[in-house]
């Protein structure tokens, strides 16, 4: 049920290429925001900046040059990565036969069960609240 | 017997709103991991009774009848009776709200993906760059 955002692109530069400029964060920082850095291992910290959206905890996750490189990152701006709703964002690489470059790109998790703030915030634990008022339900039980 | 769904889900309503400002939207519906299985179940298998929709989870009948009323809150699922047995469907039309939702987050990744094809090709029109 967990809706996903999934792309898929060619390039005629080579994966070699086309990883560099998806995980170098100066290069990351010429397409994708205004300003980047990716402290590129698993469990690395990053920020992807935009002067008018504000600052993205970035964390890595896969780090598979030039064929896998996947980040999770938070969903709101100035959030750690740890205390709300965050998506994770996998970069897949392939070889074509002319040496070109096929690249897919995949965002999941925006609705994630512990992902949830705001006008939802502790809906988790209002279920068990939840479940408690409901423990006789009216004729449910068929 | 026959015709208390519109009783029990005006009740259901009430309940939630005591405790959440309104009532469970799709979002809120689907954050559980137990409720997006069952989603699933009905959307591969159709109508389906408490029984068979508890059979491959590790909870009772009354904890799923629990989550089948947030998900009919929702108007994710719907049911009939068939004889003395409930029988429940995926209602898809809500998941629709999500789709929306998302749609922000899909047309920027376009708009950065097509950054990125361009600045590529930039590149290699001047590889010194």
């Amino acid at each position: 049920m967990t809706r996903t955002i999934e792309r898929r692109l060619e390039f005629a530069a080579p994966p070699e290429r086309v990883w560099q400029a998806i995980a170098d964060p100066v290069e990351i920082a010429r397409w994708f925001g205004d300003r980047a850095e990716l402290d590129l291992r698993p469990g690395g910290a990053g920020r992807f900046s935009w002067d008018n959206h504000g600052d993205f905890a970035v964390r890595v996750e896969v780090v598979e040059p030039p064929y896998r490189l996947s980040w999770r990152w938070a969903q709101k701006p100035g959030t750690a990565i740890e205390e709300g709703v965050s998506t994770l964002v996998e970069w897949t690489l392939a070889k074509r036969a002319d040496g070109g470059t096929i690249l897919e790109l995949r965002e999941s998790g925006f609705v994630a069960e512990e992902h949830y703030e705001g006008n939802t915030t502790g809906w988790t634990s209002e279920l068990g609240e939840l479940e408690a008022l409901l423990s006789t339900p009216p004729s449910i039980s068929d | 017997m026959r015709r208390n769904a519109a009783v029990e889900l005006r009740l259901d309503v009430q309940l939630y709103g005591c405790i959440f400002t309104a009532v469970p939207d799709v979002f809120e519906a689907v954050a559980d991991p137990t409720r997006r299985r069952i989603l699933e179940h009905l959307r591969t298998s159709g109508w389906l009774s408490v029984t068979e929709l508890t059979r491959p989870l590790p909870m009772t009948r009354q904890a799923v009848s629990k989550h089948l009323s947030v998900l009919e809150a929702a108007g994710l699922i719907e049911y009939e009776w068939w004889g003395r047995e409930r029988r429940h469907r995926l209602k898809s039309e809500p998941l629709r709200e999500m789709d929306d939702w998302l749609a922000p987050y899909a047309a920027a990744w376009d708009r950065r993906l097509d950054r990125l094809r361009r600045y590529l090709m930039e590149d290699l029109n001047d590889q010194d760059d």
